[in-house]
């Protein structure tokens, strides 16, 4: 195993001290990781030396600037399982789940066909269904969630097998950012396949930092993930397109690169996979960076980091469980017994028995804790359970034990400042 | 390694994202008597009922804080005032406040409610952004 506390010194933001002067304990990593100095080098490097371009300067910085794009997306759909020809360049996942809606939703689904996706996704694997079924007068239903916090994939079956082919699309999150539900990918994939023709869209956000994630063998038809939630910058991604499928997938944005040949009149798509979805210039920096960041991550070996992950988020539950005004929110009930543990990854989030989720994360951030508080981008889930607001700690390989302990002692100031 | 140009650049972007004067953050100063005394026993809470009401809904989307604010005017008065709903200590505080300050002024001079006003009630020189939307959630009235 490695020791989060010794790689917390490739972090350089983490021991920059905070203006209370007070040790930074980062857990709001599910909103955004941090970024370790390899990465950060990384993308200077690119700046500073091989800045140019890609594709049609012929001269020497072309060239390094154009190798560099297609390593780095080499290495990015190698750590995902995937081809590089599979993976198209987005600036999050968020644009990612937007193509599926456009450039495949936009042919593909009609009038009274039946989008699906979950009461506990992300806004971004919600909206853009709403808009696609309201421009296609196509209906949008989403699978519910248990009480224990699991997707009812009883409510699905029924589903799959009363509508049949009519369901064109079914989009879910492989780990919720709020319950931190681990779902069940394959048995998901097999039910879908076994009554319909539906392609599957994984929001794979939440699980890309934390689980080794091979695109091929999940099954899926499209992926999407962030490059920043797993140690990489801002303002890069991708997705994640079935070989199978390519052909069917027309762009969605148009414009330099991503042409064969242009008239006054119209114009054809490149052949190569790669360019056609590549409109205009990509951010090679970005995907220098994000490579770089797939690299560290494959050095420390994402089995141990995955069982990094499991330890924390085990660790926390019972942390908070032992806490009378805490309640935990996702699949816990039968932590207890045992049976839960593993279907959880990446956060936990908790309510605070008569003080706002602000509040709490207010007096936390006095003692140096960063947690992130509000509905996550999750309002129908709030509802659904009618939670106001959440307050949520989420993990990365640098989080320690010891930075769990500070948060909960901190936990204990709520009650001091509350109760007076 | 800079120039002085560079130094120069590089010295706006730091300011820029400092926290030089700025106590906003500091949660001793946010908390204050004053706002933990209405946030637990906030004033004016319940509903207005009968004629010549006016009821308002006021929400912040982001933070899930509802608030709904009844009040009665007479003779171009806000006469009496009730609201009720979930919030943050400080979106709360700041309800409660703004209740017993609308109660008695005329429809013009409660039109003059603005962020300064809500900072004096609550007893705050300035206010985080990040909590801006809390405190300032009563200006959703007009």
């Amino acid at each position: 195993m490695f020791d989060p506390h010794m790689l917390q010194q490739d972090f350089p933001i983490l021991s920059t001290p905070l203006k209370s002067g007070k040790k930074l304990i980062y857990l709001d990593n599910a909103a955004t990781s941090q970024k370790p100095q390899v990465v950060i080098d990384a993308i200077t490097q690119y700046y500073k030396r091989d800045n140019a371009n890609v594709h049609r300067g012929i001269h020497e910085l072309g060239d390094r600037s154009t190798r560099s794009w297609h390593e780095a997306r080499k290495t990015i759909a190698t750590f995902f399982g995937a081809t590089p020809e599979e993976l198209v360049m987005t600036r999050n996942t968020t644009e990612g789940l937007n193509m599926v809606a456009y450039s495949y939703g936009e042919a593909c689904v009609r009038e009274g066909d039946l989008i699906l996706t979950t009461v506990m996704d992300h806004h971004s694997n919600q909206v853009p269904w709403q808009e696609l079924a309201r421009r296609k007068k196509a209906r949008l239903e989403m699978i519910p969630v248990t009480r224990e916090g699991m997707l009812d994939l009883e409510w699905l079956e029924r589903k799959v097998k009363v509508e049949g082919e009519k369901v064109k699309i079914v989009a879910f999150p492989h780990v919720s950012n709020t319950l931190g539900t681990l779902n069940p990918v394959e048995k998901i994939v097999r039910l879908v396949r076994a009554f319909t023709k539906a392609v599957i869209a994984l929001d794979a956000a939440q699980s890309a930092p934390h689980l080794l994630i091979n695109f091929d063998r999940l099954g899926v038809d499209f992926m999407a993930v962030s490059a920043h939630k797993m140690l990489g910058p801002m303002g890069i991604g991708a997705l994640f397109i079935r070989q199978s499928l390519l052909e069917n997938v027309s762009p969605w944005l148009f414009g330099g690169g991503m042409i064969g040949e242009v008239t006054k009149e119209r114009a054809t798509f490149a052949d190569d996979l790669e360019d056609r979805f590549t409109a205009g210039t990509p951010d090679v920096a970005g995907a220098v960076g994000w490579a770089a960041a797939c690299e560290y991550l494959s050095k420390l070996d994402m089995k141990k980091v995955e069982q990094h992950d499991k330890e924390l988020v085990n660790y926390t539950l019972e942390k908070l469980q032992a806490i009378p005004e805490v309640e935990i929110v996702g699949p816990v009930e039968r932590v207890k017994r045992y049976e839960v543990r593993g279907k959880r990854c990446g956060s936990v989030a908790f309510l605070y028995k008569g003080v706002h989720a602000h509040d709490v994360a207010q007096v936390l951030d006095s003692e140096g804790v960063a947690v992130r508080s509000g509905h996550h981008c999750t309002m129908p889930l709030h509802a659904a359970f009618g939670w106001a607001a959440t307050t949520r700690v989420s993990f990365n390989v640098y989080t320690s034990k010891e930075d769990i302990d500070v948060f909960v002692r901190a936990l204990g100031k709520v009650k001091e400042v509350f109760e007076k | 390694m800079y120039s002085f140009m560079d130094k120069k650049i590089l010295n706006n972007w730091l300011l820029r994202a400092s926290f030089q004067d700025d106590k906003t953050g500091n949660m001793d100063d946010l908390y204050k008597e004053i706002i933990l005394d209405h946030y637990h026993h906030p004033r004016n809470v319940g509903k207005l009922e009968g004629g010549h009401i006016v009821h308002v809904h006021l929400a912040n989307a982001g933070c899930g804080d509802v608030f709904d604010v009844t009040y009665q005017v007479e003779n171009g008065k806000i006469a009496n005032i009730a609201w009720q709903g979930e919030g943050c200590a400080i979106s709360t505080a700041s309800m409660s406040l703004v209740s017993e300050w609308l109660k008695g002024k005329t429809l013009e001079e409660a039109n003059g409610l603005d962020q300064k006003t809500i900072l004096s009630l609550l007893g705050l020189d300035e206010i985080a952004p990040v909590r801006e939307k809390c405190a300032f959630l009563p200006l959703q009235l007009w």
